[in-house]
């Protein structure tokens, strides 16, 4: 057995360095304390869709997923259009909202009754939006009827119109008093609306090109532990998913 | 032979009353003054609570809920320090109950630390002093991941464990540029005490320590007590404090000290050193001079002389030395400077000497009166 000198001065100097480290390990002797805490959070992964099984029922002679009425709206035509939201998530219930936005031009538009055209162009919300009682086509050209469909199920939270292109509508499933809790696997009673009218456009070829579209997005947040708080009232609720959106934007 | 015993039994009679004199006189020429005493050992103590901000920005208190993929959630761990002062690290592990999910969780999301923490290996270090009942909040919530909503693993929860240690912050400097802020120490849990027989308040400083020799009267002091703020020691803590002795006799003295512990730990840890200027008189452990008189100094008719008094406890002192308490009796004598110092030995305050004396005397006169009845009879 062979004594090799490098691997000896190793072993030395690894003894040096604990020796080192023992001496200041036991000179450093302090008063100290430690605690802990846990706390369980559980996941409430909410998903929700938009259905529209009447808007899908629609002619799609060509396959790609809108209907061919969608495709070539003319003045006053009425397309069926009808937002439901369905709750997809396994166990948890959830407050629902949808966002629309409707596109907006400036236009000269035909006042069918009065027969004539407007005396100048202004800026019109391209689409009105109809409940199942609304099947008047002719019904008006300017936007008024907002909160007048379906309204036993849905409330108006916000509406804006400051932007030149769209105007944005927000909806919650539910009353101006509180939201209602869609659970899981439920689908909302009523769709938001039923129909869509594209206004009655004097040159409504011009927006063949433009293709304008009204996009419909659903919103959800578990509604558990905002039921337990008592956070239910429509605008409360939106205020806390828009700001948790906006926190993960 | 009768005879030899009875002159022997009177001879020792008068030796005993010659003895007891002596005593007398000697104890009149001896000063003494005591002062009952407590010192101590802290402690570090911190808790950890959990809140966070309810919708209303009210704090409230945590509690375990349901969050959502790409939540910013609000959950507020704080801590604070029970007793004295100390440095605190804190160690942050989130487990999740499913380990499929494609994004884990970890320290990057959380969020609301203030820059005091200093982020080194597994623990947050908090680079400041953690000073007595000042709330210090570890952070301020976690982000969720957004992609847990879309993976076909998310977690169906997970658990957030804080575990934060404290080291006392007297005599202590970490180091946070290193790899181990707080070097090789090992963090014990706090000890166990009963807090109604414990409390950590040091009294102030406010009066000063005097005694004054007087002519004819016993050593006297403005005050009862003694070195009051010598009351709460950590780990390498030192006091000190100066006693003025002023000679208001018209002689030079001897002053003498000693300390009694009244069978307490610390005595073994604690050292004591009394100096005037430059002069160490003693400089020693507690327990080394436990009831012998130690001759401090002599001091001149009319002059004062101000000592020194230092008590540390030793660095090395560990877990098992703190809160503690120790009763100890400050004792000084003063002498006249002819007496030699090794006649205090003789008599000592408190001591038995006087007692077999008097037992002595009495058992001389017994046996006397015995034998001198018996003479006479015969």
């Amino acid at each position: 057995m062979k004594n090799n000198p490098d691997k000896k001065f190793k072993n030395l100097l690894i003894a040096i360095a604990m020796l080192v480290i023992l001496i200041i390990g036991g000179v450093g002797a302090y008063f100290t304390a430690t605690d802990e805490l846990t706390n369980k959070f559980t996941v409430g992964n909410v998903s929700i869709e938009i259905v529209e099984p009447e808007f899908l029922a629609l002619t799609d002679s060509d396959g790609d997923g809108e209907s061919d009425k969608s495709m070539a709206v003319a003045p006053n035509m009425q397309v069926k259009k009808d937002p439901y939201v369905e709750n997809t998530s396994e166990t948890n219930p959830a407050f629902v909202f949808l966002r629309v936005t409707v596109p907006k031009a400036e236009i000269y538009t035909a006042d069918v009754e009065q027969g004539n055209l407007s005396e100048a162009a202004a800026v019109t919300q391209l689409f009105q939006l109809n409940d199942a009682t609304n099947t008047d086509a002719n019904k008006g050209l300017s936007w008024e009827g907002t909160d007048t469909f379906n309204k036993a199920y849905w409330y108006l939270v916000s509406s804006d119109s400051s932007n030149k292109d769209y105007n944005v509508y927000i909806y919650a499933y539910g009353t101006s008093v509180e939201c209602t809790a869609l659970e899981a696997g439920e689908t909302t009673a009523k769709p938001l609306f039923n129909s869509v009218t594209f206004c009655n456009a004097v040159n409504a070829s011009d927006f063949a090109e433009m293709n304008p579209e009204i996009k419909v997005e659903a919103f959800a947040i578990q509604a558990t532990d905002l039921t337990s708080t008592d956070k239910t009232e429509p605008k409360a609720v939106w205020a806390i998913l828009k700001a948790q959106n906006q926190a993960d934007e | 032979m009768r005879t030899r015993i009875l002159r022997l039994s009177g001879l020792c009679l008068i030796l005993v009353i010659i003895a007891l004199s002596f005593s007398f006189i000697l104890a009149d020429k001896i000063k003494d003054i005591s002062f009952n005493n407590q010192y101590g050992t802290g402690s570090v103590s911190i808790s950890l609570a959990q809140y966070s901000l309810d919708a209303s920005g009210q704090i409230v208190e945590a509690r375990s809920g349901t969050v959502q993929p790409g939540e910013q959630v609000s959950y507020i761990p704080v801590l604070t320090s029970n007793r004295a002062d100390c440095y605190v690290r804190a160690k942050v592990s989130i487990e999740l109950d499913d380990n499929l999910v494609k994004e884990n969780v970890s320290y990057k999301n959380l969020f609301g630390q203030s820059k005091e923490w200093k982020k080194v290996g597994d623990y947050y270090y908090y680079t400041k002093v953690l000073r007595n009942q000042i709330p210090l909040i570890v952070f301020q919530g976690l982000n969720i991941p957004k992609s847990w909503g879309e993976d076909e693993h998310c977690p169906g929860g997970f658990t957030v464990r804080i575990k934060a240690d404290a080291i006392q912050a007297a005599n202590f400097t970490p180091d946070f540029d290193s790899s181990s802020p707080w070097g090789s120490v090992v963090i014990e849990h706090e000890k166990e005490y009963d807090p109604t027989d414990y409390c950590e308040t040091a009294m102030p400083y406010n009066t000063p320590n005097e005694l004054t020799v007087t002519e004819g009267t016993a050593l006297e002091s403005k005050t009862k007590d003694l070195f009051g703020h010598f009351s709460y020691f950590m780990a390498g803590d030192t006091f000190t404090d100066t006693l003025h002795v002023n000679n208001n006799s018209k002689n030079r003295i001897k002053l003498f000290f000693r300390m009694k512990n009244r069978g307490g730990h610390l005595s073994d840890k604690t050292r004591i050193k009394v100096s005037c200027g430059n002069r160490i008189y003693y400089n020693g452990r507690i327990s080394s001079m436990n009831s012998r008189w130690q001759k401090l100094t002599s001091i001149d008719a009319g002059q004062t002389k101000n000592l020194k008094f230092t008590l540390a406890l030793a660095k090395e002192s560990n877990q098992e030395y703190s809160v503690l308490r120790d009763d100890v009796i400050w004792q000084f004598r003063t002498t006249s400077d002819e007496m030699p110092s090794h006649k205090l030995s003789s008599v000592k305050t408190g001591d038995n000497t006087r007692l077999l004396a008097w037992c002595c005397l009495f058992l001389a006169v017994v046996l006397f009166l015995i034998r001198a009845v018996r003479i006479r009879r015969r």
